[in-house]
């Protein structure tokens, strides 16, 4: 994975009632077999199954090859449930990581990603934690053929209405800063729109999402905004 | 949670999850989640059709799943094809976990549910161990089981012998041995240390140590074995226990060791308690506090196992020995078995009529038989086993509908079912081993089925739900002393001789009974005793048929029944009471009829006769028929002829036994005897006193006998008390396996036979299609 855009929007940039400070980043995902290794070993490692030991390390290895290959091959080619979910899952790692590696965020556990939610209106995807101790709740979109930012602001703005951010502050005491926490009751607090993208000229596609409707709306309800284009 | 707030969950898709969640973390563990998984399946059927494929993944039972189409089960399926690479089995995890273990360690300890599928893998690890194997079961039951299984398991390798008894035969052709036995008969390994490669002890339903007289006999196996076997490896395996290492802790067992108790399941269990006064069920949940209370109860209308029974499932009915025995039982129930109709299967009819013919019930009243016709079937102990086998094919094939069973049918038979009632909450043994009882018999609820993308539950009915959820939520942990440390020695206790030679090792190998013990038995009183009774058994050196004992004198007949009641005091130590000495003539008669190589049936006949004062019958029937009573009176004195005493088979010795219970009642006449309790009785009289409480005596008496004075006669006894028999041939067709039924047929096939090969005459071809020759294929 590799950042190769990072560009904090400037005041005179910034839509007129915005309240957030906002970075546009791109990602370029490298190495897709990564991901979908890293992605089953997170699975596979927390199953129950693991803990008994029912087979030997060679076999497991030989035969996780063999399907992480299957699936980044399933991944360049078919459209199904599985692509897609991988697809966000590649999205929501590169974002978070990209924000860690920007801008020194702490990501909080990968397992909490893959938690059985709810299809549609589940919860948010990701959350990591700025230097400003301000939790950054995340939402990643992955579309085989759209820039997937409009579906995914619609989803943050629609979480923010059913007030999701503040139902997941109970559980989030376990990962954030006690610091993060009186800031999220005081309202303060991030959001991260992580989308596929699929274009050449990102810079093009980050400003169209910038100047987009539904971003400018976001831009007013947050302390923190982040725009995250991922290309695979 | 309450049955209630399942069914009314606000958001059930949640609950649904947060249960995916947790069956991923840390795997089925949770029976209350599985039952849960039940309520959903049932009142939210969309949403969890949804998650099902899902689900079997978590599960871990991927013999029942589809190609992955989410991530997570593509995952998993990394699992299960890991799995199927490593052991060419579709194994679920557990199975794989407890193969990977008895492959690594000497020596494996473990527990599983019911469920878990381990006869399973057994026998798919037996097929690929290098070595003899001994399988060590605790009932006559499993061992048939066993045999079935492993013989197809092996149709294809005739060089590998599976014998239900320990014997060195057919050496000229065999490579591998597999042993099935009880722990009784299983010390017969102990004579062959350097002939047998035993590499592996597979002791199953392993919480057999803990019984008071059985765990002795158990204890002291694993021991001897452990002796003159160090270097094969021991599994042990228990349903639901706690700690299986308790095992290696009763006998000092510390190095190569492994052990597990795996609390997985795959059925989910919905339970209902029963309202007898109004005739209703209702939803509770044994895991919630108070769950007997009625704000934790759900009433519903569905009389659920009357549906089972319309919609062609089966449901299993515990109930007392005492109620079949008195048949209440049946007017307790009548509106289940009227719901149950009559069979018209051929296949059913077929294995009824095999029933009908090993129990000699032409032309009987037997309840037994009468209900099997309408699919309803009686399992208990004192159903001969060939009876008892039959009816559990009848039940695996779908026949039965109602199962009336008692503790027997709990004790590892692997027959599933769509509902359980727990109508009778005794169970015996200590507390822990009433809860081990009872786990295992609601572990029946719910069949595991292969159908894809689908997750089985069962139900379990209870009459008192207060005393089922105290008994069901108990633990079961194994004694870390074993019965052999823990009692205290009591001059009285039956047990405290051969205890006390298990200790000081001085177990006889030849006869597996203590050697004070044999000693007492060559004395010359005993020898004095043991040569009057062959004098009395035995004319011009043929033994007696059982015509020739009643023809005995009353003098003879008495000499003849002291004497055997000397040799088992003699044996004992002490005196036996007048209700054991009353067993103990009476089982005399049926030894004598076994010996003649009566068949059951016949056995059955001559008691029925002997019972019903046949004699007696026939003389009033002749007036009759010569006109000289009318029907009337034909009746009336068939109703005034009484039923003869008999006294209640038990195990001997017992040293509770004053007085022997009768059997029939004082005043029952002739006509009205329950044939099915005679069935009973007599096979408890074969079974637990011929076969498990005197063989042993007798065969030690007469076997030293023999030796000492070489009297043919003493050895005729031998082999009559260890085969049924004292033909050289039909000896060694025993030994290899063959029944007295399957003898009957091939004796005359057999050109030669000996300890090395058997030798068809070409004539066998003849038995071709039909069933002995599918046993006698792998002799040839």
């Amino acid at each position: 994975m590799a950042v190769i855009y990072h560009h904090k929007v400037t005041i005179p940039e910034l839509p007129e009632n915005a309240t957030a400070e906002m970075h546009l980043l791109c990602v370029e995902v490298e190495d897709v077999h990564k991901h979908a290794s890293d992605l089953i070993s997170e699975l596979n490692d927390t199953s129950w199954i693991s803990q008994l030991n029912p087979i030997g390390k060679m076999s497991y290895e030989r035969t996780a090859h063999r399907t992480i290959s299957a699936l980044v091959e399933m991944f360049s080619h078919i459209e199904s449930h599985i692509t897609e979910e991988f697809g966000e899952y590649m999205v929501s790692m590169s974002a978070t990581n990209s924000m860690k590696e920007k801008l020194s965020h702490s990501i909080f556990p990968l397992s909490e990603l893959w938690k059985e939610k709810k299809l549609g209106n589940h919860g948010f995807d990701f959350h990591t934690e700025s230097i400003s101790k301000q939790i950054a709740f995340g939402e990643a979109k992955y579309n085989r053929r759209d820039n997937s930012y409009t579906d995914a602001a619609i989803q943050v703005l629609e979480f923010i209405k059913d007030g999701k951010d503040y139902g997941d502050a109970v559980h989030l005491t376990n990962f954030a800063s006690p610091g993060a926490i009186l800031n999220l009751q005081n309202k303060r607090r991030g959001f991260a729109v992580a989308f596929s993208l699929h274009s050449n000229d990102h810079v093009k596609i980050l400003n169209n999402a910038l100047n987009s409707a539904l971003i400018l709306e976001l831009s007013s309800q947050c302390h923190e905004l982040y725009i995250i284009g991922v290309r695979s | 949670m309450r049955p209630q707030d399942i069914i009314d969950a606000e958001d059930p898709e949640q609950l649904l999850l947060d249960i995916l969640n947790r069956l991923h973390q840390n795997g089925p563990v949770e029976q209350e989640d599985l039952e849960t998984l039940a309520y959903l399946k049932i009142f939210q059927s969309e949403m969890f059709h949804v998650q099902q494929p899902k689900l079997m993944y978590l599960l871990g039972l991927f013999y029942k799943t589809e190609r992955p189409s989410d991530v997570r089960s593509l995952a998993y399926s990394i699992f299960s094809d890991a799995i199927q690479l490593e052991t060419n089995q579709r194994f679920t995890p557990v199975q794989a976990s407890i193969r990977n273990k008895i492959l690594e360690n000497r020596y494996f300890s473990f527990s599983a549910p019911t469920s878990a599928g381990k006869s399973f893998l057994f026998r798919e690890m037996i097929k690929d161990q290098v070595g003899d194997i001994v399988i060590v079961v605790p009932s006559r039951a499993l061992i048939a089981e066993y045999i079935l299984a492993v013989r197809d398991l092996v149709v294809d390798r005739k060089d590998i012998l599976v014998l239900q008894f320990i014997e060195n035969v057919n050496r000229n052709k065999t490579s591998r041995r597999i042993f099935i036995v009880t722990p009784e008969r299983a010390s017969e390994i102990l004579k062959y240390p350097g002939v047998f490669n035993v590499s592996l002890f597979l002791y199953d339903e392993a919480q057999i140590s803990e019984e008071k007289v059985r765990g002795v006999s158990f204890d002291a196996l694993v021991r001897r074995v452990e002796r003159v076997f160090p270097n094969a490896k021991k599994v042990f395996a228990h349903p639901f226990v706690l700690n299986p290492e308790a095992q290696f802790k009763k006998h000092d067992i510390t190095a190569n060791v492994g052990y597990m108790a795996y609390c997985h399941n795959s059925v989910g269990k919905i339970f209902l308690a029963y309202n007898s006064t109004g005739g209703y069920f209702e939803y509770f949940s044994p895991f919630i506090q108070q769950a007997h209370l009625k704000k934790n109860k759900k009433r519903i209308d569905t009389d659920i196992p009357a549906e089972i029974i319309k919609s062609g499932g089966s449901i299993l009915i515990y109930i007392s020995k005492s109620s079949i025995y008195d048949k209440t039982f049946k007017s307790k129930f009548e509106h289940y078995i009227s719901l149950c109709e009559i069979l018209t299967n051929a296949e059913a009819i077929d294995i009824i009529e095999e029933v009908k013919n090993i129990i000699g019930a032409l032309g009987k009243q037997s309840n037994m038989v009468e209900l099997m016709r309408f699919g309803v079937v009686i399992h208990h102990g004192s159903i001969p086993l060939s009876v008892r086998l039959l009816i559990e094919r009848f039940t695996n094939k779908g026949f039965a509908k109602i199962c009336f069973a008692t503790s027997t049918l709990a004790q590892g038979v692997n027959m599933p079912f769509d509902l359980v009632w727990v109508d009778n909450h005794n169970f015996s043994g200590s507390d822990e081993n009433k809860t081990l009882g009872l786990k295992n018999l609601i572990g029946r609820a719910g069949r595991n089925t292969n159908v894809i993308n689908q997750f089985d539950f069962g139900y379990v009915v209870v009459n008192n739900e207060k005393k089922f959820v105290e008994r069901f939520n108990g633990p079961v942990t194994l004694s870390e002393i074993s019965k052999i440390d823990e009692i205290i020695i009591d001059a009285s206790d039956e047990l405290a001789e051969f205890i006390d030679a298990i200790r000081n090792d001085t177990i006889d190998a030849e006869y597996n009974l203590p050697e004070t013990k044999l000693e007492r038995l060559k004395s010359d009183f005993a020898n004095s005793i043991i040569l009057a009774a062959l004098n009395v058994l035995f004319n011009s050196n043929k033994i007696i048929t059982c015509d020739q004992y009643r023809l005995l004198s009353k003098a003879d007949q008495d000499l003849l029944k002291n004497s055997l009641r000397i040799i088992f005091e003699i044996y004992l130590g002490r005196d036996l009471l007048l209700g054991e000495q009353t067993v103990l003539t009476t089982s005399i008669s049926i030894l004598l009829w076994q010996i003649q190589g009566k068949s059951f049936r016949e056995l059955l006949g001559l008691r029925f006769s002997y019972l019903t004062k046949r004699t007696e019958r026939r003389e009033i029937y002749r007036r009759f028929i010569g006109k000289k009573i009318s029907s009337e009176q034909y009746r009336r004195e068939l109703l005034d002829l009484k039923i003869r005493y008999t006294p209640v088979a038990m195990q001997l010795p017992n040293s509770d036994a004053q007085f022997a219970l009768r059997r029939f009642k004082k005043d029952e006449s002739v006509m009205d005897l329950n044939y099915d309790l005679l069935v009973y009785d007599s096979y408890d009289y074969v079974d637990k006193v011929i076969s498990f409480s005197l063989s042993d005596i007798y065969i030690s008496a007469f076997g030293q006998f023999y030796s000492g004075t070489g009297d043919g006669r003493a050895l005729a006894m031998v082999n009559y008390f260890r085969f049924g028999t004292n033909d050289a041939k039909e000896i060694l067709l025993l030994k290899y396996g063959f029944s007295f039924e399957d003898i009957e047929i091939l004796y005359d096939y057999v050109h030669s036979i000996s300890e090395f090969e058997i030798v068809f005459k070409g004539t066998i071809s003849e038995l071709e299609g039909t069933s002995v020759m599918s046993l006698i294929e792998r002799y040839l």
